[in-house]
This record gives structure tokens, C-alpha cells and sequence, in this order.
């Protein structure tokens, strides 16, 4: 929808919610206002401001919290002595069993903020053009879903696909376009690697013998926050170089 | 100004109501003036995550700073809810303005997921900041 008609159609509703008195020029004023003092207050905290784009600092500066710590060192202890975090994720299964799970999820309506799961991305009102992963290196395509938030007369700001692929089980590919969402990230640097096309790439596989195991491959750049997921039952460093070779190919194509 | 700190399970009645689920995939939004209500929330259908969602509340869209904030705080949780029940009366005249920060923490990282706008009850993001 043509933004400026739009502006031009809510402006009276704005001014109403602007309090008595309030003309565009003040609101124009408060929001630039709100959005310094938004960025001030979440700087003082320590964490990511919106718009802020991705910061990767040692974790020492990161103000991770006393749980939190302990759980990474939990998390690096288990990596030295398994390869994986040794931990089974409910999110493991969740994909596993996607196939029966998807199958009440499908939404009947199409409205356009409605949730729900989709057979493909054009049933989606998206913000912008979302590509995705390429057909080609998808073996059976379960469904896509709107993500991340809705943004009025423009659309969903990501999309979430789900899929099987050969050799790697069942994955989920989600998309988050920081145009729409205001998105930025803090990553600590020991955990950072270039390995998607030189981009901030981290990668973890969490999992339990017996549970199944979750492969991810998160990438960062000025435009997308970007996780690519798949379970598969069996441990293998294998499915990790190819969850990074499909990665880049979904890098590549978007 | 005045902080407020909540970690809620929203009532069954406001779940119910809602019909904005993060069903299949993470999602984030805010609403405003819902007849007794403010609130921001992400959620995922059945899975839970560390999040954190910060929900600052204006008492309107002129205002330069908010007039209190509610903070989740990080918590595990499938849904993560910064609701204000007691306010946002339209039929006594209020016009609250309220902006959600959803954040998540994989592995340690923090993460701005979303900014999430509303003045209205519906469940739509603001566009005006665009």
C-alpha cells in the first residue's frame, strides 16, 4: 500500500492519540526524542540498541549474568569432551516429529497479520521479497510461516521455512530482515566464526545420544539476522560442514 | 519514573483472545489501549527460549520518555509476557502509546529480535517510524 496514502488516512488518528494540542510537527519531534532516549537507555544496560546492527565483543565485557556464565562454561566443558553440548532440546524433537505436528497448523484463512503455517511464502504478506532456501536443495518443503513481527501496510518482517533435506534431516530455515524489525545483535568473539561467505557465523550442535540432535548455523550482516536448524537422530561433524555449505548457498541466493 | 518489573503467565482469558499466536514460529507484537490492557509479547508455540521483553508505555505519542516500563526479565519460557492490566481504558480517554523490545539469548548472545509499535489494540507493529 502507497505509504504517503496511508499517512495521509491515520494522520487524524495519530494526532488523536498525541494528546489535545499536538500537531505532526511535535509528534515528528517526540519520536525522534523517544528513539535517542530508547538507544541511551538500552546502551546504559549493555545491550543491543534497535538499529544497532551486530557488535561482537569479548565475552568479558558482555554483561552475560551469573546463569548465564555458568551455563556457557557448562556449554565450552561439554564441547571439549563430546563435540556437542550434551543436552537434550525439546526443540530437537519438535522438529523431528514436524511432519505429524504441521499437520493441524495449516491456517485456513489468509488474513493478512494471521499466523499460521502456509504451503508456500507467496500465501504470506511479507514486507519485502523473501527468498529463502532455493527449491533445489530442498527434498521435501513441510511449510513457511510468518515470523517475527507485523509491521501495518507493509508486512510480516521474516518468515520461518520448514523442510527435509537429504543427508541432514528435518530443518527450519528462519529469516529476519532488520529493516522491519530494528533487529542488532551483541555476540561474544569467542564464539564467532566467518565461515558463511565471511559474515559473523555461529554454529552449535546441542544434543543427547538417544534424543536426537540439534544442528544451527546463525549468520549475521547490516540487512538479516539469519538460523538455519536442522535435527537429525545421529552425531556427526559431517552434517555440520554441509548445514554450512547449505547456508551459504541460502546466503547466495538472498 | 516509575519501573515496574512483571514476569506473567497472562490469564487464559487474554490467551484466548488473542488469536496472534506464534504457532509455528517465533513472533513479537504489542497492543495498546485493549480495554484494560497494555502489553508486549513474543512467543513460539511449545518451545521455549531464554527471552526478555521490555514493554515501555507512553501516555501518548507526544510524549518524549515513557511513563513506566515493564521488564520481563530473561526468562526460559515459550512466551514471554510484559502485560499491564488496569490501564489503556479508551472509553475513559486514554491514548497510550506502547513500544516493545523483544530480546533473546542463544548461547549467550543477546539478540533485539524486534521493536514492536501499537497505539491500538490491533496486532500490528507501528509503520510510522519506517
Amino acid at each position: 500500500m502507497n505509504k504517503k496514502l496511508i499517512a495521509v488516512t491515520l494522520l487524524p488518528v495519530f494526532c488523536a492519540y498525541a494528546g489535545e494540542n499536538t500537531g505532526p510537527e511535535d509528534i515528528a519531534k517526540a519520536a525522534k526524542a523517544r528513539e535517542e532516549w530508547t538507544k541511551e537507555h538500552f546502551a546504559k544496560q549493555g545491550s543491543p540498541v534497535p538499529d544497532g546492527g551486530v557488535t561482537v565483543i569479548p565475552e568479558r565485557r558482555m554483561l552475560l549474568g551469573d546463569e548465564t556464565k555458568k551455563r556457557r562454561i557448562k556449554e565450552h566443558s561439554d564441547i571439549m569432551k563430546y563435540g556437542y553440548i550434551n543436552q537434550a532440546l525439546p526443540q530437537t524433537q519438535s522438529l523431528l516429529n514436524f511432519k505429524e505436528i504441521a499437520k493441524n497448523k495449516f491456517t485456513k484463512t489468509n488474513g493478512s497479520n494471521e499466523e499460521g503455517l502456509r504451503h508456500k511464502i507467496e500465501e504470506i504478506e511479507m514486507a519485502y521479497p523473501f527468498k529463502g532456501v532455493p527449491v533445489h536443495d530442498i527434498t521435501t518443503m513441510l511449510g513457511v510461516a510468518p515470523s517475527v513481527n507485523y509491521v501495518e501496510g507493509q508486512g510480516w518482517s521474516g518468515a520461518m521455512q520448514y523442510f527435509q533435506k537429504d543427508g541432514l534431516g528435518i530443518c527450519s530455515y528462519r529469516e529476519n530482515n532488520l529493516k522491519f524489525s530494528h533487529g542488532a545483535a551483541i555476540i561474544p568473539e569467542e564464539d564467532v566464526t566467518t565461515e558463511v561467505n565471511g559474515k559473523v557465523t555461529v554454529k552449535t550442535i546441542t544434543g543427547k545420544e538417544n534424543s536426537g540432535f540439534l544442528y544451527e548455523v546463525d549468520w549475521y550482516d547490516t540487512n538479516y539476522f539469519r538460523e538455519l536448524k536442522c535435527a537429525d537422530s545421529s552425531y556427526s561433524l559431517d552434517k555440520m560442514s554441509s548445514l554450512l555449505e547449505l547456508a551459504r548457498i541460502i546466503d547466495n541466493n538472498g | 519514573m516509575r519501573y515496574v518489573s512483571v514476569i506473567t503467565a497472562v490469564p487464559l482469558l487474554a490467551l484466548m483472545i488473542t488469536g496472534h499466536a506464534g504457532l509455528v514460529a517465533p513472533t513479537a507484537h504489542s497492543r495498546a489501549n485493549c480495554a484494560g490492557f497494555n502489553e508486549s509479547i513474543t512467543w513460539h508455540l511449545g518451545h521455549s527460549y531464554w527471552w526478555r521483553v521490555e514493554s515501555h508505555h507512553f501516555l501518548s505519542l507526544g510524549d518524549k520518555r515513557p511513563h513506566h516500563i515493564l521488564n520481563t526479565g530473561k526468562v526460559f519460557t515459550w512466551r514471554a509476557a510484559a502485560y499491564h492490566g488496569k490501564e489503556g481504558w479508551q472509553s475513559r480517554g486514554d491514548h497510550w502509546y506502547v513500544a516493545g523490545y523483544h530480546f533473546f539469548y542463544p548461547h549467550g548472545r543477546e539478540v533485539l529480535d524486534a521493536t514492536t509499535m501499537a497505539v491500538d489494540c490491533g496486532l500490528n507493529g507501528g509503520w510510522w517510524d519506517h
